[in-house]
């Protein structure tokens, strides 16, 4: 069965370009542009792992991290956050105080995101083991 | 007979007469002198009793008076000095024997005139101000002097008269009064000059937290869209088999990279933030820093030495963060410089346990106009195709948030030394 990728994103030709990147990687895309349907989405969809931008008009991305970390259907799902604001060395204490699993900074090489996608899956079927 | 008797009584009568007229002649003449007398009398006591020192000298430039306050002044009594001649007046003021203002009455004299600060001439009297240094027992003190001639009836010089006045607590008054005035614009000019640099760095600082509020901005704002476009770059290499896109899609990735670290640099100076101090390895953070460099320029083949005197555990109390970004700043533009006459870098680590430590990074590279000197720690300032020329900037907020100091020298052609200086404890309150 194909992987089920949540992307939240504000910025929409990017979130159209990840999708594709994504697609085209093989994974089944989900994308939204508003965060305050991430937790909607996120309980009914259920997917393998979670794309978002940090920074959103509307809310925040941590908002929406934190919201998905305490929902029981959801607290379980790796997330991998991205954000042209922050670096990761500086905020590595948020983002472990968040359980994120991965930050990448905008504007990263495609390739770097599928890197880090694949690893979370390789990490999650370990544990599954 | 009678008529012998009548001309002795005649005779006699005549005597008698002439007799009383010379005795009244006498008398009136005793009176004279004695008016005269006390007239020279009042008059003497005139001078004698001045408030104003003064002396008298007469055509042979012998004294003839000498007054209290002049005997007060000079602790010469009038009965030593009286009737002297030789110019015995000038000793108890000047010590020496000379020609004084007083002589310059009877005869011009350059040279003397040129011992008073000052000698003005109105009518037949002359003003000078002097400082005597005898008077007051030794004790010296500024003197306004007048001098007139005295003359006879026929208008004849037959003297010279000479008035002293003490004028030193005026003097030093207005000593005071310039040295004031002095200090004043003094202060005034150090008030003046600080509230210049005060304003320069506060239009600094705004300009500064300006630069930062936009940095923070556009870097969100331009990042999204540049991670768009370099995604959408992917894409288009994944989906499509034409081989004549890919190095325009290679090009596209390598410009969004290149906007990504003007953004980088723009972030990292407006995010110079309060050090968070805590004990650095030194000696480590400047290895790994060089280590950075180097692969950062691998390309270009450049020698690098080090000296250090200080151990890998080392500690220097400081901001590691900060440490780095500051050395990889000295590093970069070292290596820079460098780029074209393949040049050699040299660091030295100067550590002083409890004290300091001095880093130096020291290139063979290109140099430094003397006329740019001026111009390094500006942000902006910049003399590369695709430098932000903040990097010295951002060093030297760096080095004043650790306390310390940052120093270049540099000679065009000849290369350039960064030296470095951090205090290696820290208050950490
Ligand atoms: N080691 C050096 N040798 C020669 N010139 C130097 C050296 N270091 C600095 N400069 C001069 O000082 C200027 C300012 O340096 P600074 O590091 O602030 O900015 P930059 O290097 O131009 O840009 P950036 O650091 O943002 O890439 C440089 O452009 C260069 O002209
Ligand atoms: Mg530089």
């Amino acid at each position: 069965m194909e992987k089920k990728i949540l992307v939240v994103d504000d910025d929409k030709e990017f979130l159209e370009e990840l999708q594709e990147t994504l697609t085209l990687s093989g994974y089944e895309v989900k994308a939204i542009s508003d965060p305050r349907k991430a937790l909607a989405v996120a309980m009914q969809l259920k997917p393998d792992i979670i794309v978002l931008d940090l920074k959103m008009p509307g809310m925040t991305g941590f908002e929406v991290v934190n919201k998905i970390k305490s929902t029981p259907v959801t607290e379980h799902i790796p997330i991998i956050a991205m954000s042209g604001f922050f670096t990761a060395e500086q905020d590595d204490s948020l983002l472990s105080f968040f359980q994120i699993h991965h930050y990448l900074r905008k504007p990263f090489n495609p390739l770097d995101i599928i890197a880090r996608i694949e690893e979370v899956f390789k990490e999650t079927a370990h544990k599954r083991h | 007979m009678k008529q012998k008797v009548r001309r002795q009584i005649n005779f006699n009568e005549q005597l008698r007469v002439i007799n009383s007229r010379l005795k009244q002649e006498i008398r009136q003449r005793k009176k004279v002198e004695e008016e005269l007398k006390s007239a020279y009398q009042r008059l003497a006591d005139i001078i004698e009793f001045l408030p104003d020192p003064v002396f008298v000298i007469d055509k042979e430039k012998k004294v003839i008076a000498w007054n209290k306050a002049l005997e007060e002044m000079t602790s010469v009594k009038k009965e030593e000095i009286i009737g002297k001649g030789n110019f015995a007046y000038a000793v108890p003021f000047y010590g020496k024997a000379r020609p004084v203002l007083i002589d310059l009455i009877f005869m011009e004299d350059k040279e003397v005139e040129a011992r008073y600060s000052f000698v003005r001439r109105q009518a037949d009297t002359l003003f000078a101000e002097v400082f005597a240094p005898m008077v007051y027992g030794g004790k010296g003190a500024f003197l306004w002097l007048k001098a007139s001639p005295l003359y006879d009836s026929k208008h004849n010089i037959v003297g010279a008269i000479e008035t002293i006045r003490d004028i030193t607590q005026h003097k030093e008054a207005e000593a005071i009064l310039k040295k004031d005035k002095e200090s004043l614009q003094l202060l005034m000019k150090e008030r003046t000059e600080q509230l210049l640099k005060v304003q320069k760095e506060l239009a600094d600082a705004r300009h500064l937290s300006e630069i930062g509020t936009l940095a923070a901005t556009i870097a969100h704002e331009l990042r999204n869209p540049l991670a768009a476009i370099r995604t959408a770059a992917y894409n288009i290499g994944k989906k499509s088999d034409d081989q004549r896109l890919k190095p325009h899609l290679e090009n596209i990735d390598k410009k969004v990279a290149e906007c990504d670290q003007i953004i980088t640099n723009l972030l990292n100076y407006s995010r110079i933030k309060t050090p968070h101090f805590a004990e650095v390895k030194i000696h480590q953070l400047l290895n790994e820093c060089i280590a950075q460099t180097r692969q950062r320029y691998s390309s270009l083949k450049i020698r690098l030495r080090k000296f250090c005197n200080c151990k890998e555990n080392d500690t220097i109390c400081a901001d590691a963060v900060q440490l780095k970004e500051l050395f990889n700043n000295v590093l970069n533009n070292a290596f820079e410089a460098c780029e074209q006459n393949k040049g050699s870098i040299t660091v030295y680590i100067n550590y002083q346990p409890a004290s300091h430590v001095t880093v130096v990074i020291e290139d063979t590279g290109i140099g430094i106009p003397a006329e740019h000197m001026k111009h390094l720690m500006q942000p902006f300032f910049t003399t590369k195709q695709k430098g932000t020329g903040l990097g010295l900037a951002v060093c030297q907020q760096l080095v004043n948030l650790h306390q310390g100091t940052i120093s270049i020298t540099s000679k065009v052609g000849k290369g350039t030394r960064v030296t470095i200086n951090l205090p290696a404890v820290h208050d950490r309150s």
